[in-house]
């Protein structure tokens, strides 16, 4: 990066505050407006456990902590004495206690009115959502995006309805994404400049991630490795910085494993984990999962556009009456447009990743090329192993072939979604594999800091999404269907590859104006979305 | 009045006119569906199973539908039984090719008649259209034996719409296809979403300025 453009990435621009402004404004009209209490996913249980907090109640203990009764105003002498667990207390506490100081303000200033109260931990998200696209922003301008394009990139994902959804009720999805995102950015600075003052903020962030969710433990087993495969030291220094990353990285998830230790006797102990399972498990393979259920489709018709939750049947005295669907797809415009805009930015990394391949590789076959990297990093020394004499071309032909092998395999086991632009969605969801084992190789064939940034996108989402799958077929032969499809988990990790497209974005010289146009259908894709589908949904599920 | 003053007026008059434009579009895009947020479902959406149309609802022609209460949801009566009661059908329009002309719309219920009329170039091809018969109440209806006759008024044969009918299985008798609802205010969500419109409509015009401004 250029001194001129360094110090143009340390200023903000006026659009990009506006945009976090309205984005903002838009999650706050839902939240306040719109979105049903209880409407969110688990909403009840997120909602109780910043209520628990509130009232000094310290780490509500998962098995023994309840719903609050007589949430968001509803009668129990009407309604009935709820006695239900609330399961959301096996999530780490850091969103629920952040909102519980507003929310403990509200209750005295409101006189506890249930309206104010519902919406102090919405907030939370909302505001978390507009702090996002500025996180983002400044992640995109690290990695050498222009402020204009780093402006619309950056807005592009709270365009997406469900990423609106989920900013306008409790939960601590948004704000781990912004918590993900803070760490990304520092990760992405130290990649760049090598200062082991970021590597220590990105790893205080990914502490701070794993406070906030189990979902992020995951982040920080990719994000923290590869803070110590970048790190340069000397001796002694690098042991001990290798040790204090990892120290800081992890101390909050290893304290949250200790207390489920302690008290249930299992460090990743969730609800639903209480005994062995004793009913008879769906022999299935991954294979069958995914040929006999829609589960990429599901993956990213959920990530688009989930909306609903409870059909504001939030107890169970009202379960009677709450008939009919409780939540609902977004269909129409939305849908395509993102199908459209979403197959763009893929192709667009994919052709950047293949144009760095290919790059690679003729340097590669140049007979006086000398890879040799000497910054006292262990990426140095691997790369300089590799790179030894040119010889090592073969990694990317293997890396090309794995990934191709691993799309084909999910590609003839998958369903096709039978929607417009369904096999636009199914293409998309068959790129990581590719992206992953192409980008391996070349991390360890040299490049650039940006060009890593790049190549670290696909590798984390890659790990990540391995483990979502695992944890869904895991689901699937208990439950005998799959659950938890949902393309919320991968939040975290996609800072990363938002990174990683602005890189491309910036490498290729993509117009403005094509990511004007894209970003200006997506917001019009979300406003049909609004109108003419979620607005009409609590319509008519709303009592 | 300094350069950079001018500047920021420049591009806060640029921002809102954009804003201001984009909002009139989205608005009469959205006119006719945030005014159907008054109308409240009352039954899940039917499945059409064997699809096909009646003929042409011409100068005259008429069909008749008996109402079926079977798909009401519980608890609808209590929850909104002094709300007008509406019907919509499932209209063919053709193409929505030039349709002209009135459909009178009647219901018969024991000795109960209420009648109201749809405006033929309304209607768009394959959606619902709903129908509100102001002076029966839910109540007053649910559960009695009724039928619905459609009748067109004034409709040159190539300009009348028709309605879409199924048969439960191939062999079945035709239905008219036909969802229950009732009237009911929704001025809230009518101000929710005219609200979320003119957010997005900023968006798009900070989108806009954010592309106009040079690197």
């Amino acid at each position: 990066m250029t001194d001129a453009s360094s110090a143009s990435s340390h200023r903000w621009c006026w659009t990009v505050l506006m945009l976090a402004a309205v984005v903002a404004a838009l999650a706050i009209t839902m939240a306040a407006r719109v979105t049903p209490f209880g409407d969110t996913p688990d909403e009840s249980g997120h909602y109780s456990y910043v209520h628990d907090l509130a009232h000094g109640e310290i780490l509500p203990r998962l098995g023994e902590a309840k719903m609050t009764v007589g949430r968001w105003g509803y009668d129990p002498e009407v309604w009935g004495v709820e006695d239900r667990n609330n399961y959301i207390t096996q999530h780490p506490p850091l969103y629920y206690a952040i909102a519980a100081i507003p929310y403990r303000v509200v209750d005295q200033v409101s006189g506890g009115d249930h309206y104010w109260l519902g919406l102090v931990p919405r907030l939370i998200s909302a505001l978390s959502l507009g702090l996002l696209v500025l996180v983002l922003y400044r992640i995109l301008v690290t990695v050498g995006l222009d402020s204009a394009r780093a402006t619309i990139v950056a807005g592009g994902i709270a365009f997406i309805p469900t990423t609106l959804h989920l900013a306008s009720g409790a939960n601590n999805d948004i704000f781990l994404f912004l918590i993900s995102a803070l760490a990304t950015l520092y990760f992405a600075r130290f990649v760049q400049q090598k200062r082991l003052q970021d590597a220590y903020i990105c790893a205080l962030w990914l502490a701070m991630a794993g406070a906030t969710k189990m979902t992020a433990w995951v982040l920080i087993a990719v994000l923290g490795p590869m803070l110590v495969y970048e790190m340069s030291a000397r001796g002694w220094r690098w042991w001990l910085h290798a040790f204090g990353l990892a120290a800081v990285s992890v101390s909050t998830a290893g304290l949250w494993m200790l207390r489920n230790v302690v008290l249930f006797g299992e460090p990743f102990y969730r609800s639903g984990l209480d005994g062995a399972f004793e009913g008879e498990r769906h022999r299935a393979g991954f294979a069958e999962l995914l040929t006999d259920w829609p589960v990429m489709e599901w993956l990213m018709a959920h990530f688009h556009g989930l909306i609903g939750f409870s059909g504001h049947c939030v107890t169970p005295a009202l379960q009677d009456i709450c008939s009919g669907v409780r939540m609902t797809q977004v269909f129409g415009l939305s849908r395509t447009v993102f199908a459209i805009v979403l197959a763009a930015a893929v192709g667009v990394f994919m052709v950047y990743l293949l144009a760095v391949a290919l790059k690679r590789w003729r340097q590669y076959a140049e007979p006086s090329f000398d890879g040799t990297e000497r910054d006292g990093s262990v990426r140095g020394w691997v790369v300089s192993r590799v790179a030894r004499k040119g010889r090592s071309r073969w990694l990317i032909a293997v890396g090309a072939l794995v990934g191709a092998s691993v799309s084909l395999a999910l590609f003839t086991a998958s369903q096709w979604p039978a929607y417009r632009f369904g096999d636009l969605h199914t293409a998309v969801m068959l790129a990581p594999p590719i992206a992953a084992a192409l980008a391996s190789p070349l991390l360890v064939m040299g490049g650039s800091p940006r060009e890593r940034i790049a190549f670290y996108g696909p590798i984390a989402f890659a790990v990540f999404g391995v483990i979502l799958f695992w944890q869904i077929h895991k689901g699937f032969t208990i439950l005998g269907y799959p659950a938890g499809v949902h393309g919320r988990y991968l939040y975290p990790v996609l800072p990363l590859l938002i990174a990683g497209l602005g890189i491309a974005v910036s490498g290729l010289r993509i117009p403005v104006w094509f990511l004007a146009l894209a970003g200006i259908a997506m917001v019009t894709g979300l406003g049909d979305a609004l109108i003419a589908h979620v607005i009409p949904f609590y319509l008519e599920t709303r009592l | 009045m300094s350069g950079k003053a001018w500047r920021v007026l420049w591009r806060g008059l640029a921002l809102l006119g954009v804003a201001g434009l984009a909002l009139l579009i989205l608005s009469a895009r959205y006119d006719g569906v945030i005014a159907d947020y008054r109308l409240k479902p009352l039954d899940e959406k039917p499945h059409l199973v064997h699809p096909q149309t009646t003929d042409r609802l011409a100068t005259g022609v008429s069909v008749t539908q008996s109402v079926d209460w079977s798909r009401l949801q519980p608890h609808s009566v209590v929850r909104f039984g002094d709300r007008p009661f509406c019907l919509s059908f499932y209209f063919a329009t053709f193409g929505n090719a030039d349709n002209d002309g009135v459909l009178d719309v009647v219901i018969q219920s024991e000795g109960r008649t209420a009648e109201a009329e749809l405006s033929v170039d309304a209607l768009r091809d394959n959606r619902f259209h709903a129908v509100c018969f102001e002076a029966l109440s839910l109540e007053a209806l649910a559960g009695e034996p009724a039928t619905v006759t459609i009748t067109g008024r004034d409709s040159p044969t190539e300009q009348a719409v028709a309605l879409w009918q199924d048969h439960e299985n191939a062999g079945g008798e035709p239905f008219i296809v036909h969802r229950l609802l009732v009237k009911r205010p929704a001025p809230e969500a009518r101000e929710d979403a005219y609200a979320l419109l003119a957010i997005v409509s900023f968006t798009i015009a900070v989108l806009l300025m954010a592309a106009w401004r040079r690197p």
